[in-house]
Parts: C-alpha cells; structure tokens; sequence
C-alpha cells in the first residue's frame, strides 16, 4: 500500500525528518508527502505525528499500486 | 548545580496531596483562564451526572486547563467534591487505575472487561454519594472495542453525583448522541480554548517578554490562540529581546507551516549543548535525571535546571518516589526528527542506551518499545530470553506478541518464543493452544534447532510447558520426562517455574514427598528478583500438596498466605489467587466453617475469555466450589443445587477432566442427596464413573447414592475394599467410607463394628478437624449421638460436630418447647424435681407438668429412659 498525505505548509528539513519513510515534496504552499505504508495501523501512526508536529492536513489518500 | 529528587523541577517541593491525586504539575505557571474556570464550574453546578468532552489538538491547552481547574479552582468551588484523574496509557488498565484513584475496593474479583469493569465501578461510586470529578485525559488513546463500550456504558449511566471530563485529540468513537439526548453532553473544541489576546499578554508577561498591540495582533493572528505555539513565541521572543517585530515577521514568512517554522526557530536559538541534550532526552517517552545523565553522557541535572530557567514547556510528574519529566508532545515530536537527522545509528544507539537503563529500574515494557524500534535484532534477543517471561507473568503476554508480530514477525518463529506462547496459553487456561504451539516448537525443532535463547534456556522452559501440560490437561503425569535435578537458580523467573511446574508433576504423580520439596525450592528461588505471581502459583501449588495429603489446616493456612500475596502485590484478579480463595473455601467446607458470601462472589465470577464466550475466571473447578459453598447458604436451594450440577458437568465434560475434579464429586452428590434429587445425583455418579472409571471418589458416590437408598449391605460391600487399601485413601475418602460403614452396620444390627469404625472415623477427623462427613452421611450424627460419651477424650470433638448448626437430624418426636428444653438440661444432674423448681423459681406442680410432656414427646416412661432418648436424638 502507497498513501500521499498532503500538509498544509512548506515543510522545513527538520519537520521532513519526523517522516524518514516517507518523501516528502514541497509544491506551493503545501508539502506533500508519500511512500509505503503497512497496513491501517501505520496510517493511523502516521496522521498521529502529523498532529504531533502540530500540521494540519489538507488531504490524503491511497496510490494506486 | 544538583536538583533534588524531592523537587520538582522549579525548586517548589512536590506536595505529596498534589502526587497522589495524580494531576500533572507544570514547570510554568499556567495563565489563569478565568472564563474556563467558571465554565468548568457551571458543568458540575448542574448536578445531572455530566459530561464534558473537550476535544483539540495537540498543545491547544487542554490538560493544562482542566488541570489547572482541578488543583487550584475546584477546591475553593467545590469544596466537598473529590477529584479522580486518570491519563490513559494502558487503556486496558483504565478501569483498574480509576479504582485505584478513587480509592475503591471491587469486591467482586474480576469483573468481565469493558462493560463489567465499568458496571463494577458505578455501583461502588453509585453506593458512595460523594460529589466526584472524574478527569480522563488522552481519551483519544481508548481504541479497543471493549474498552469503548466500557466507557460508552460508564457515561452513560454515570450517577449524578459524578461529572466526567474527558480529554481528547479527536472523539473516542461511541455514541455521543445518547449523552446528548438527555442533555448531559457538553463539548468543547479548540476556539472554545483558544487564548484571548489579553490571556496571550500575560502569557509572554510571564516569559519577560512584553509585545505591543501590533505585535501582539500579529502573534494571535498566526498563532489563532493555540496556547502551545504561543507558548513556544514567546519563549523565541524573549530570546530576541530587541526586535519583537522582525522575529515576528520573520515568523509570518509563508508559506510554511506555522508551528513547523515557530519550532525550528526556537530550535535554532537554543545553545548547541541544549539541543543535543533534547533531541538524546525526547526518546523515551518520558525520563529521569538518571536516565538523561545515562543518555547524555553526564551533566543532566545542569540541563534540567537551564531548561527550568527558559520555562521550557517540560512536565514533572513524581511517581514511584522519582521525579519524571516529559516534553510537551509537540516539542518532543520534533526532537523526535532532530535525532532522525542525526542518523539511523545514533538513534539506535540512544534507544538501546535508553532501553538498557530501563530493564535495570525493572520498567520492562517501556525498554520493550526501544528494543523493537532498533534496526539490529541481538539486543532484542538477549532481552526476550532475559525478561519475556516476566513480562507475561506480569500479564503483557498478548501485547507483547502483538507488538512482535508487528515490529519483528520473524522472531516469533524462533522455538524459544512458541515456548513462551505456550506459555502464555497455559497461564490463560487454554491448554489447547499451548499444546498446539508446544508441538509446533518440537516438529521445527528438526530444522531450525538454533534458537535466540541458547539450547540450556529452551531445554528448561521446554521440561516446564510439558510439566505444566501434564498438569492441566491430566494427561498421565507419569510419562512426562522430568529433569532430574533443577539448574542452578541464575535465571530467576525461569528457574523459578520450571521448579513450581515439576513440583506439581511430582505432586499429582502422588510423590507428595518430593513434590513438595521442589516447590518449597521453587518458593525460595522465587522470593528475590523474581515476578510475585510465581510466588503466588508455588504457594497455591504447596497448598494443593498439603490438601493431597490430608493436611486440611495446613491446606487453608498456604491458601490464606497465597491469597496475601496477591493482595499485596495487587493480584487478587488473577486465576491462581482465585484458585487460592476456592482452595481455603474447599478447606473451610470440609472443616464446617460457614463460606463467606465474598469469597463465593469471586469464585463464582464470570468474564468474557479470549474466545469471545463467558466463562469462569479461573476454570471450572473454583466454580464448583462457589456454587458448592453456595448451596449451603442460599435460601432457594433447588435453584443452587442446580447450579451445582451444572457446573460439575462442565467439570465432568472438559476433556480429560482437570486433576483433582474427583474430590468435588463426592460433594455434589451429597448436595443433591440433601435436596431429594436422588436420580440427578444418580445419573451425575454414572457420568462420573463412566469419565473417571472406578476410582475411590466414585465408588464412594456410588456407596452414597446407596446409602439413601436404604441398602446397607451394598454399601458394606462396595465401602469394603477402600478400608483395606494400602496407601491409605484420602482423609476425607477415608472417613466417610468409615461412617457409611458404621452406619450400615449400625442399620444391620452389627453395633461393635459399627461403634470401632465411628471411633476410627472420629480419630481421623479430629487429626485433621474434618466435620463434613459427618453432616453428609445420613445418621452420622445420631450416631454420634448414640455412643456420646464414650469416645474418650475425642469426646470434646465429638461434642463440637454434634453441637454444629450443619448437624441436621431427622427429628421423629415432637419438638420440645423452649421450658421444656430447659427442664431436660436440669435432668442429668440428678437433682430432686423439688431442687429443679426452687432453682427456676416456679412451683414443684410446674415442674410436673413439664416433665409429663417431655416423656409424652420423647415416648418414654422414666427419667433414666429420657435421657438416653434425649442424648440420642441430640437434645443434650
């Protein structure tokens, strides 16, 4: 399974670095993350840092494989 | 300098009231929120039971809110009211740790979980009345289905006196809708705690950092409020004294993240040794001076004390008797990053530092979390094979399985880990499983015979899951290959059950002898460095061996020590201490003590069991004995008979039945007798004898059911053969076959060999104080009666069963009036009547009269002849 999560926000270095599996690009005012993801526990893991670093998401969802 | 254990981090003393209601102490003062506080009041004032959600994310503000409420306002408001705070960690430790605030007892045992834990704790709340304040913080972290329905059913029918506040990121998922339809809902969200300007002005007052209105304008329009990120301003602020305006410029740069720009700011303005210190202390969760020293390298309590002095947003929380600090989770999720950019081995390397300092404080599932998360598995191994097994004494089996399964699938594969799965399985009951995954580990055992435990600890715990299956599933003690001598004790938790689990082989082997020993060895092996629970199953097991050899004194002390164990070490909830309350109870049947309606409570006990179904909380056999002991003091006995019966057929259908279920057979079947259910008890006995085969317990059922049939030669010859075996049979066994003997004979007409096995059978039952069989044999106790006074001086035993509120006769006279009863106690004095009158102050007439209507009742025509009628049927 692939997500993309799209944050609010360019991203520092240092807010990418919370996210080392996943990439991270920055795109006008948004930054947009992806990369595999286990199962729904890992989504949940990952929206959980997202609202830990205080970033709102904008939008996320499933890749195709 | 050196900040003391004692302090908290500003230097203030913890207050010992404050550590103990557990509400969390802030290094900073939090901003006084008036208008909240009133709020927060006015949801207690309305006195309907409540409930205040207060949803946000994180650093909005809500734990210090409501924390602050707690400490400083709600005692000047509500005096009278007491106050519960709960952060959830373990969600399935919730209801326990609300007890345990709340300072209640469940008198119940173990409740099922989820909606029994929670009914449990309303009805101890419910019978109490006092105005509660109920705080439950990180409710967003109860994600287990059981769990919610727990806390759905605790909201819902939370008494009045009781408002819950309830902290979250984001809504538990339950059915908030029921709440808000009898008005009791009240929701708060993140603009409902958003900080006002002014509030905001005296937030950065209090970090000497003073804005202008523009500024000011400026900081609430980025940061909308958010108490955190205000925080964190002003903290960056105060660093950058003379350019207020162009920091907060620099800030207002879009298009980035606000808290992702604000936080590395602030970052960049702490000192290089600072820095290093929080990204090394943000890994563990939550840590102490020791361990910041452990993973810092020396120098933390200078860094805590600079940390202090910037009010760097850190919470302090005393527990155990060491302080604990923990950053706000915002700060801490980014340092968490900073110390990823310092590279995956540094990383690794602080949690195995962090994990390595945890195992040596003993906290073995925080050090778990490290060990998982680091790439290397060695670490790991060594620990699994160190400490797995407490951890799953300690009741973490399945979430430690979980947790491997997610974090390391291959490692549940090695032989050492199926062992210890078997295990887990074992302690839960379910000695299907562990059978299954005992076998699993034999047919790898070909081709993987390497495991991360090292052959000597897979051999140990290998011998300890086949004692223990032989023990639970009864399945021919005999053949179980049994280590000869025990290892030496360096692996105290190992060691500690492989002796408890052979003893046990030993003792239903019938070695009583060296069974015993092996668990008095397992006891001492286990008294240091070791979990309480395996001292509380090798005291339980003692118990069983003294039960075994007759010692019932002995057996109900070991069992009375077992359950003080596990009330001081908090383990009344588990099996084993229920199976030490079912032991003591048994014990005290057996010795005619009356049950105690507590212990039937939690004997009787039901929860929900890992396969979904209800079930009893310790198996059948404690069951047994709560609906045995229950019998005796219900006042619908057919219903409890029923029960009864019931509840040893579960016994009875478990396949092969558990060890032991024999001894409870012959109970139940004298319970059924008393009621009249000659054919269920009739039909139980061919049950049992067509599951147990001919053992002494069934042939003495059998001998029993013939007994109330009135057919006392069947009984001479079945009871025969268990008179002369050698061994002895069982104390209990023994002695009512020598009343069963002594009364058929007694019936036959045989009274010297009926008075020798009555003198036989009360020398045994006063060796032991047994009295059952004495109130279960029909005609025991008369004929006790009929030969009182000529045991001896077994008399003064004899005298107690005969005097014992159990010892039912079956009265063929009339009963006597209460003046009546009094004359016949004067009689064996052998006083004149005149005497007897003078002493009762009634004339010599009255006395007559009395007299003519005892003989009358007792059919009798002299005082020589009432006597010896009088003694026979028990009136004196």
């Amino acid at each position: 399974m692939r997500y993309q999560f799209t944050i609010d926000g360019e991203l520092s270095e240092r807010a990418l670095a919370a996210f080392p599996e996943l990439t991270g690009n920055r795109d006008r005012g948004t930054t947009v993350l992806s990369g595999p993801v286990t199962d729904s526990t890992g989504v949940r893991t990952i929206l959980a840092r997202i609202d830990n670093l205080g970033l709102t998401v904008v939008e996320m969802h499933r890749l195709p494989d | 300098m050196t900040t003391s254990q004692t302090l908290d981090p500003t230097g203030r003393p913890v207050s010992r009231a404050r550590a103990r209601s557990h509400i969390p102490v802030f290094p900073f003062t939090p901003v006084s929120r008036h208008r909240l506080h009133t709020a927060l009041d006015s949801v207690l004032d309305r006195g309907s039971g409540g409930v205040l959600l207060i949803c946000g994310a994180v650093g909005i503000g809500k734990t210090v809110t409501v924390a602050d409420w707690a400490a400083r306002q709600l005692p000047r408001s509500h005096p009278d009211t007491r106050t519960a705070w709960v952060t959830v960690r373990d969600q399935m430790s919730l209801w326990a740790e609300l007890r345990g605030r709340l300072q209640l007892r469940c008198a119940a045992g173990a409740p099922a979980a989820g909606i029994g834990e929670a009914e449990a704790l309303l009805e101890a709340l419910a019978a109490q009345r006092t105005p509660t304040v109920l705080i439950i913080d990180d409710a967003h972290l109860i994600t287990d289905p059981l769990a919610l329905a727990g806390l759905e059913y605790f909201l819902q029918n939370a008494p009045d006196s009781v408002t819950i506040v309830l902290c979250a990121r984001f809504d538990p998922p339950i059915r908030w809708h029921l709440l808000d339809l009898h008005s009791r809902l009240t929701r708060w969200s993140a603009p409902d705690l958003a900080l006002s300007a002014a509030e905001a002005a005296r937030l950065c007052d209090g970090h000497e950092c003073e804005l202008g209105a523009d500024d000011l304008a400026t900081l609430m329009s980025l940061t909308e409020g958010w108490a955190a990120l205000v925080r964190i301003a002003a903290i960056y602020l105060s660093a950058h004294t003379a350019e207020h305006a162009d920091a907060l410029a620099a800030l207002a740069r879009p298009p980035h993240a606000f808290a992702d720009i604000l936080v590395g700011e602030l970052i960049d303005t702490l000192s290089p040794a600072l820095r290093q210190f929080l990204t090394c202390t943000s890994i563990p969760e939550e840590f102490t001076e020791q361990l910041a020293d452990d993973l810092v390298g020396g120098g933390a309590a200078h860094q805590i004390y600079e940390l202090n002095r910037l009010n760097f947003p850190m919470t302090s929380l005393a527990r155990g008797g060491t302080v604990r600090f923990s950053y706000h989770p915002m700060l801490r999720a980014y340092f968490l990053a900073e110390a990823n950019r310092l590279g995956q081995d540094l990383c690794a390397d602080l949690r195995l530092r962090a994990a390595r300092q945890l195992m040596a404080t003993g906290e073995l599932w925080a050090a778990l979390r490290h060990l998982l998360a680091v790439p290397d598995r060695r670490p790991l191994a060594s620990f699994l094979a160190d400490h797995a097994l407490a951890l799953i004494l300690a009741d973490h089996g399945e979430a430690l399985f979980d947790a491997l399964a997610e974090a390391a699938p291959e490692v549940l594969a090695d032989p050492f880990l199926r062992l210890l799965q078997a295990t887990d399985a074992l302690l839960h009951g379910d000695s299907g499983s562990a059978q299954a995954y005992r076998d699993s580990t034999r047919l790898r055992a070909d081709d993987e015979p390497v495991s991360l435990a090292g052959p000597y600890r897979l051999e140990s715990l290998g011998a300890a899951v086949d004692a223990e299956l032989a023990v639970t599933t009864g399945a021919a003690p005999e053949s179980t290959p049994l280590p000869e001598r025990l290892p030496p004790a360096d692996r105290p938790d190992l060691d500690g059950y492989l002796a408890v689990t052979t003893g046990t082989v030993l003792v239903l082997r019938g070695e009583l002898a060296r069974g015993e020993e092996r668990l008095r060895v397992a006891l001492t092996r286990t008294r240091s460095r070791c979990h309480p629970r395996l001292r509380l199953i090798a005291v339980t097991r003692l118990a069983v061996t003294a039960g075994l050899a007759g010692s019932i004194t002995t057996m109900r002390q070991r069992a009375e020590r077992a359950r003080a164990i596990a009330r001081d070490h908090d383990l009344l909830d588990l099996p084993e201490a229920v199976h030490a309350t079912a032991l003591e109870a048994y014990g005290a049947y057996l010795q005619g003590t009356d049950p105690q309606p507590g212990r039937i409570e939690i004997l009787c006990a039901e929860r929900i069991r890992r396969d979904g179904t209800p079930g009893p909380v310790a198996g059948w056999l404690p069951h047994t004995v709560g609906t045995l002991l229950h019998c005796q003091c219900a006042t619908d006995r057919a219903t409890a008979t029923d029960r009864l019966r019931r509840s040893i057929g579960r016994v009875l259908d478990a396949d092969p039945p558990p060890a032991l279920s024999g001894g409870l057979l012959g109970a139940a079947v004298w319970t059924l007798l008393s009621v009249n259910e000659a054919p269920t008890a009739q039909r139980l006995v061919e049950r049992a004898r067509a599951v147990l085969g001919r053992t002494p317990d069934t042939v003495l059922a059998g001998a029993a059911l013939a007994a109330f049939a009135g057919n006392h030669q069947a009984v001479v010859t079945q009871v025969e053969p268990l008179l002369t075996t050698t061994p002895a049979a069982h104390p209990v066994s023994r002695l009512t076959a020598l009343l069963l003997d002594a009364r058929a004979h007694h019936q036959l007409g045989n009274d010297p060999k009926s008075r020798e096995a009555v003198e036989q059978g009360l020398r045994l039952a006063a060796t032991h104080q047994i009295t059952r069989p004495f109130f279960d044999v029909p005609g025991a106790v008369e004929l006790l009666d009929y030969y009182a006074g000529c045991f001896g001086h077994h008399s003064v035993f004899a005298d107690t069963v005969r005097a014992s509120r159990h010892a039912h006769r079956r009265a063929d006279h009339p009963p006597l009036t209460a003046t009546e009863a009094t004359i016949l106690r004067q009689l064996p004095s052998g006083r004149t009547t005149q005497h007897i009158a003078d002493d009762l102050g009634v004339s010599i007439n009255t006395v007559k009269t009395h007299l003519r209507g005892i003989y009358a009742k007792l059919g009798t025509s002299s005082r020589m002849e009432t006597l010896e009628a009088a003694r026979r049927a028990g009136l004196l």
